[in-house]
């Protein structure tokens, strides 16, 4: 600790260095600004205070720890619509996300090339979903749809871009 | 992993999960406080387990409780729980195997014979790879950390597969508290085999202060296991065969895993993990 | 519900049980060592025959042996003049805004700022790289319809006028990066210790921008602002909703002190999170340099 003082004594600083006498200094580089040690003591007086509603202040700049549940509303403007169905009779059911949307994805692999539509979080009959999907999804589209269904884990892969089809046929159904 | 399982189908009757009636007094009903879950799942109905009492060596039903689904009845993804434990196994592995370069190699500075004029094969030095007693190329170098990070929801997902698997076989039980009567361990020993719990038992409490009679009892005997609930993990859980959870280590870990389930700034835990990060 | 999961966990139930010896990857998941042998893989390991590319012995990138190469042909070039230099300002459109509203994710009963916005998690901002706060765009414009007091850091003409058609308020502000490194992760700077900085003012290319009317600037006349607002809607034709007679006029005046970085908390202080207390300075000196 001594040696390294001792050091900094010789290194290059500022001949003129006067200690800032208040607050914080911003220095354009680290050799222009004191070291802690060379400060001495510095009793500057301060107040601490409980108010709750300085605190208040306080949490709210600081972020929330979970996702933030939606409110219920009649209109939402931007397009988005929270989950409204009932799952009492249903054959299947896709869950959302934790923020709230549809687990609805495009994959683009092969430098953008290949286009793949990913339909995660399906639970149920998910036969039933893929065969409403093909019904709904084919007869607007030219290519001919190849559709991979994983019945374990609860996805279905789609050929082609069709996130906002099947994003549209969801939310009609209410999911 | 699921094999054909249609001839055992036939001969085991499949228990369904159903809202049984507690075989309890109404007294002791009201003393087990049913606990309240977070996130409330939509579409699965949660889990029941009875709450169960280690004073006794014959079983003792406080009550029942429910457990969250998205943590106790989640897919089993075995696939999963194999990598968290090749995870648990590897990332702290140090490879101290160690073979010798023809530059480690004692010996092979000088040319063994001139270049041309002898009819022989050329060489250059005696350790070259070519030779006997010469280096080794692409050999192991010592130390090699194996050290990876599993991405972090791969994590969760093993624990909460590792749980909902424990619950699905019968292998996990909730009780009040870790409280034995006794320092013997002949006592657990008694009470695990009473109750049909596998020979190896995982004791998890929410705290690393156990109580001191089940802290004796346990300490000689090598497949009866105390954890505190931080240091929960899939290899412990599948290693041990039964799991036993106390009421308070259950709702912390309903507490944290639904945290990471629903938080906010998944950008911090889904980004590189970085060796000297806080 | 949830056949799937029901059946898989139905099935555990009869099958032995689940141990560290009867698990395994999914079949095919992962790929085994690739070794160099036998007739498609070894040999000569894909390095060809003789010349630089069997022997490692490569020329550099970049070199187009012997000519002058295209990346030593032009000493500068025009375009990128200055580049280090320019503030940049990542767009945040309007239908992403609506669709925090909407998620519940902003809370409109109070201001939205720079660090509500951040706060999110879903607008992220790297002050290091030259950014400098949010540049709301005007996709979304025409459906976006939620009344908030707003302060963004760059905006145009036509975000201006949609915000003020929906009722809100809608301001430009700059911050320094001193200050924005303590928006970006609020949590972080608290628990440096270090006081709430003073906001420093804009530099002189951008006073003119945040000293204009027109651009909502929070440097600027207020009355200004005022005229302004009443062009506006005369320009798109809109009426100007009356903000006095609002019952959230409170909220919807609400600013900053140009020295100030977050609302209600004043430059100067410490925070202490773990203890839940602020500490105030009480000296003449700092309190005048922090009022300054």
């Amino acid at each position: 600790m001594f040696i390294a003082s001792r050091c900094r004594a010789i290194s290059h600083r500022a001949p003129s260095l006067i200690f800032p006498k208040f607050g914080q200094k911003r220095d354009s580089s680290f050799q222009s600004s004191p070291y802690v040690e060379d400060l001495g003591s510095v009793n500057r007086s301060y107040e601490v205070t409980k108010d709750t509603t300085d605190w208040s202040y306080v949490q709210r700049v600081l972020p929330p720890k979970v996702v933030p549940t939606p409110v219920k509303k009649d209109v939402y403007p931007s397009g988005w619509r929270p989950q409204t169905i009932d799952i009492a009779d249903k054959p299947y059911f896709i869950k959302r996300t934790k923020n709230h949307m549809i687990p609805c994805y495009l994959d683009i692999g092969q430098r953008g090339i290949k286009r793949t539509t990913l339909l995660k979080s399906i639970q149920g009959d998910i036969w039933q979903l893929e065969k409403e999907i093909k019904e709904f999804l084919q007869p607007q589209v030219f290519q001919i749809l190849r559709v991979q269904v994983n019945e374990f884990v609860g996805y279905i892969r789609i050929n082609g871009d069709h996130v906002n089809a099947i994003k549209y046929f969801l939310e009609q159904k209410g999911y | 992993m699921l094999r054909s399982v249609s001839s055992k189908l036939n001969t085991f009757t499949l228990k369904r999960y159903s809202t049984g009636k507690t075989l309890v007094s109404n007294e002791i009903q009201a003393i087990v406080e049913p606990r309240k879950l977070d996130f409330p799942s939509k579409y699965q109905t949660p889990r029941q387990v009875w709450l169960e009492s280690l004073d006794t060596i014959d079983e003792r039903k406080l009550g029942l409780l429910e457990l969250h689904p998205e943590i106790f009845a989640t897919n089993p993804r075995i696939d999963i729980i194999h990598q968290n434990i090749t995870w648990q196994k590897l990332y702290r592995y140090v490879s101290y195997a160690h073979t010798k370069s023809r530059f480690e190699v004692r010996g092979g500075g000088k040319k063994p014979w001139q270049q041309k004029g002898l009819g022989r094969a050329r060489h250059g030095s005696i350790r070259s790879p070519l030779f006997k007693g010469g280096g080794v190329i692409h050999g192991p170098k010592s130390p090699t950390p194996h050290f990876y990070m599993l991405p972090f929801y791969s994590r969760v997902k093993g624990l909460t597969s590792a749980l909902s698997v424990k619950l699905a076989q019968d292998d996990l039980h909730v009780v009040d508290s870790l409280e034995i009567p006794t320092e013997e361990s002949s006592y657990l020993e008694e009470l695990v085999k009473s109750r049909l719990w596998g020979p190896s038992v995982l004791f998890v409490d929410s705290t690393d202060v156990m109580p001191r009679n089940i802290t004796a009892a346990t300490d000689l005997v090598r497949h009866f296991n105390l954890m505190p609930v931080y240091g929960l993990n899939v290899y412990s859980m599948l290693k041990h065969d039964t799991l036993v959870l106390t009421r308070s280590a259950v709702d912390i870990i309903e507490e944290k895993i639904l945290y990471h389930l629903n938080r906010n700034d998944t950008r911090n835990v889904l980004a590189k993990y970085k060796v000297d990060q806080v | 519900m949830s056949k799937n999961t029901e059946k898989a966990l139905n099935i555990l139930r009869a099958l032995p049980r689940v141990c560290l010896a009867n698990i395994r990857d999914n079949p095919g998941s992962r790929l085994g060592p690739k070794r160099g042998r036998a007739q498609h893989g070894g040999d000569k390991h894909g390095a060809g025959n003789k010349g630089s590319g069997q022997r490692q012995n490569y020329m550099r990138l970049g070199y187009e042996t012997g000519n002058n190469p295209f990346y030593l042909r032009f000493p500068q070039e025009n375009y990128y003049k200055g580049h280090h230099l320019k503030r940049q300002y990542p767009p945040l459109s309007m239908l992403e805004l609506q669709k925090l509203i909407d998620t519940n994710r902003i809370d409109v009963s109070k201001p939205i700022d720079l660090v509500s916005i951040l706060n999110t998690g879903l607008y992220r901002l790297f002050p290091d790289q030259h950014q400098f706060g949010v540049n709301l765009t005007d996709e979304g414009a025409d459906i976006f319809c939620a009344k908030i007091n707003l302060e963004v850091q760059w905006a145009s003409e036509i975000v201006i006028a949609a915000v003020e058609k929906a009722g809100g308020v809608i301001t430009t502000a700059y911050y320094d990066p001193y200050s924005l490194q303590a928006m970006v992760n609020t949590t972080k700077f608290f628990q440096r210790g270090v006081p709430i900085p003073r906001r420093m003012i804009p530099p002189p290319d951008a006073i003119e921008y945040y000293t204009d009317p027109a651009k909502r600037g929070y440097l600027a006349d207020p009355e200004k602002v005022s005229e302004e607002r009443l062009v506006l809607a005369q320009k798109y034709g809109y009426n100007l909703p009356k903000i006095e007679n609002d019952s959230e006029y409170d909220m919807l005046t609400e600013r900053k002190d140009p020295r100030q970085i977050f609302y209600g908390l004043h430059p100067g202080w410490v925070v202490n999170l773990r203890d839940k207390i602020i500490l105030k300075p009480k000296d003449e000196e700092l309190l005048e340099y922090y009022a300054s």
